[in-house]
């Protein structure tokens, strides 16, 4: 497999997050609405919505957050690396992707554990294992270094000057 | 051990190291040298996501989405323009009561500077104003939509510091109304000053029509906020209601597509995702201090230099607007927050009064340079240098600090309206 192999999987990912944040959303829109319209039109409110609310929300982030991770939105302070010069600073930003690398990779792991020492817990309201619910951190996680390793391949900006994308 | 964390936290953020990772990184490293199981992790993170409180922030988010997508502030834009446009310095006047009445629909200063900004930028080079001066009055004026509810960083600094945050929002109501007036002053001064033309005549026509066209954008914000005010919803509930009322709305204007809607869902997941993260890894920064007791030893710190409450919330307000000047507003609420508020509550300070003046003043620093994502919007929405625009909103900047120190003083401007509407 060379280069174009790995963009072509990475953009299928791409696309498949997207799919999965839209539906969560969607999904998450529903629950929230249920809610209210339970409270208010009917008799008795749902005791289920609150639950499967929370678990949405954590889906959400690490799925939005993996989508983040390929659009490079986290949030870093760029002043100084942008304003001062110091000897070796190509080597120290390497450095630090690598540890950005490092670290999604442990939490991935260590939470892949967690979920899997937790699964005999029960979500009291859903009725389903709470591994259910955090097998979200170690997924998106695994997407995030994922995308975190695709940056060193990809183009770097699909707007940079030519220069650079030939680079 | 409490220092080497600090310090590799700062460090890693300095070295351009994503918020995420210069938070959690270190956390890591003290769980592995203090012997502490690593699965501790994941168990703070999982426990502060699920939380129903922070859901409001993901609907918030969306709502301001999906308004910017249907094109509702042209309309907003219009009304205000009716309103107070033919006042002398008109266009100034129009912006900030835009940006108040945007403010009451979205929660980020960062969506406000940019929806606002577009049109007010193209309004004022078509009516021979200086750019400058429109650029420097929206971002000011951007500086409402955290104050005026909603507010998506009242809603973190609610979860992280258990704040109640309809009483948050509700406290930031009088406080938005004053400093929107400061604003309107200052701008009336600035265009006496340089004698900025008279456009138009006021006329009860044109305010019915444009009224008419902005009559159902309009009840958004009195729906979010009107709701949350009398107690029929929780502020999570106000923004669901929110977002399914502004995908109505974009189906009566016939301007709302599926690849429109889909495109500004996942872009609204996607800016969610990367902020709660950080929330999320912020909760296993908040353990680590708790057992090391740092709140304990800043409250030892602040409480050896000063004692009335007045010079405490000064002196806390000026730490984070230095912080303010460098970082974004929810890492700092994140970080500082938790250790800050131990000695708010020891001093006496009410945390709705305290929590109102915190958010302000992270806001403050969303414009200033050389950190400001307000600023940075305004910019490039605008086309002109951040340096260029940032001088010309010195006067309504001090305007907004003169408001500030106010606040500080009578914190019943900030109660009074919580304390009687939700008790």
């Amino acid at each position: 497999m060379n280069k174009t192999h790995f963009l072509r999987l990475e953009a299928g990912v791409v696309r498949l997050e997207g799919l999965m944040l839209f539906a969560i959303l969607a999904a998450l829109l529903f629950t929230l609405s249920m809610q209210v319209i339970s409270r208010f039109f009917m008799d008795f409110p749902l005791a289920w919505t609150e639950e499967l609310g929370r678990v949405l929300q954590i889906w959400l982030v690490f799925i939005g957050a993996a989508v983040g991770t390929h659009r490079c939105e986290h949030f870093v302070v760029e002043l100084f690396m942008e304003k001062v010069n110091f000897p070796g600073k190509a080597a120290v930003a390497r450095l630090i992707d690598l540890t950005t690398v490092g670290f999604f990779a442990i939490l991935a792991w260590v939470s892949a554990q967690t979920m899997l020492n937790g699964a005999g817990q029960i979500l009291p309201t859903l009725g389903i294992s709470i591994a259910w619910s955090y097998a979200a951190i170690p997924i998106g996680c695994a997407l995030m270094v994922l995308h975190f390793l695709m940056a060193a391949v990809r183009p770097i900006d699909p707007n940079a000057s030519p220069k650079e994308v030939i680079e | 051990m409490i220092w080497l964390f600090l310090i590799l936290l700062i460090l890693l953020i300095l070295l351009r190291s994503p918020i995420a990772v210069a938070l959690g990184l270190p956390a890591l490293v003290w769980l592995f040298l203090n012997d502490i199981s690593l699965g501790i992790t994941t168990q703070r993170i999982y426990g502060t996501l699920n939380n129903s409180v922070l859901l409001a922030v993901p609907m918030f988010l969306l709502a301001g989405r999906l308004m910017n997508l249907l094109q509702v502030t042209d309309r907003i834009f219009d009304f205000a323009m009716a309103i107070v446009g033919h006042i002398r310095g008109g266009l100034g006047h129009v912006v900030v009561v835009t940006s108040m009445i945007f403010s009451a629909m979205s929660g980020s200063a960062a969506a406000d500077a940019v929806g606002v900004g577009t049109i007010t930028v193209k309004a004022a080079r078509e009516r021979g104003y200086d750019p400058e001066f429109a650029a420097a009055i929206t971002l000011s004026a951007s500086t409402l939509a955290p104050i005026i509810p909603p507010s998506i960083i009242m809603i973190i600094y609610g979860a992280t510091a258990n704040v109640s945050i309809g009483r948050l929002f509700i406290g930031g109501i009088i406080p938005g109304i004053i400093f929107a007036s400061l604003l309107l002053i200052a701008v009336s001064i600035i265009a006496r000053r340089r004698q900025y033309p008279l456009m138009g005549q006021f006329s009860f026509r044109r305010l019915f029509t444009t009224l008419r066209k902005a009559f159902l954008v309009l009840l958004t914000p009195v729906i979010i906020i009107g709701g949350i005010f009398f107690g029929f919803f929780t502020p999570t509930e106000a923004a669901t209601i929110a977002v399914l009322y502004i995908l109505l709305l974009g189906m009566w204007y016939r301007t709302l597509t599926w690849r429109g809607m889909y495109r500004e869902f996942v872009n609204a997941g996607s800016t969610v995702g990367v902020l709660m993260l950080v929330v999320g890894i912020s909760g296993l920064d908040g353990w680590v201090f708790t057992r090391e007791q740092l709140p304990v030893l800043f409250m030892n710190g602040v409480s050896g230099v000063v004692s009335e409450p007045w010079a405490i919330i000064l002196v806390l307000l000026a730490v984070i607007l230095v912080l303010g000047m460098f970082m974004d507003a929810t890492p700092i609420i994140l970080m500082v927050a938790p250790v800050m508020m131990p000695i708010v509550a020891s001093a006496g300070i009410d945390p709705v009064h305290f929590g109102v003046l915190f958010c302000m003043t992270c806001v403050l620093g969303l414009i200033t340079p050389p950190v400001g994502v307000a600023l940075y919007g305004v910019a490039s929405v605008s086309k002109l240098p951040m340096e260029r625009i940032f001088w010309a909103t010195i006067p309504f900047f001090l305007s907004l600090i003169g408001g500030m120190i106010f606040l500080v003083f009578v914190p019943s401007a900030v109660t009074f309206a919580p304390n009687l509407f939700l008790n």
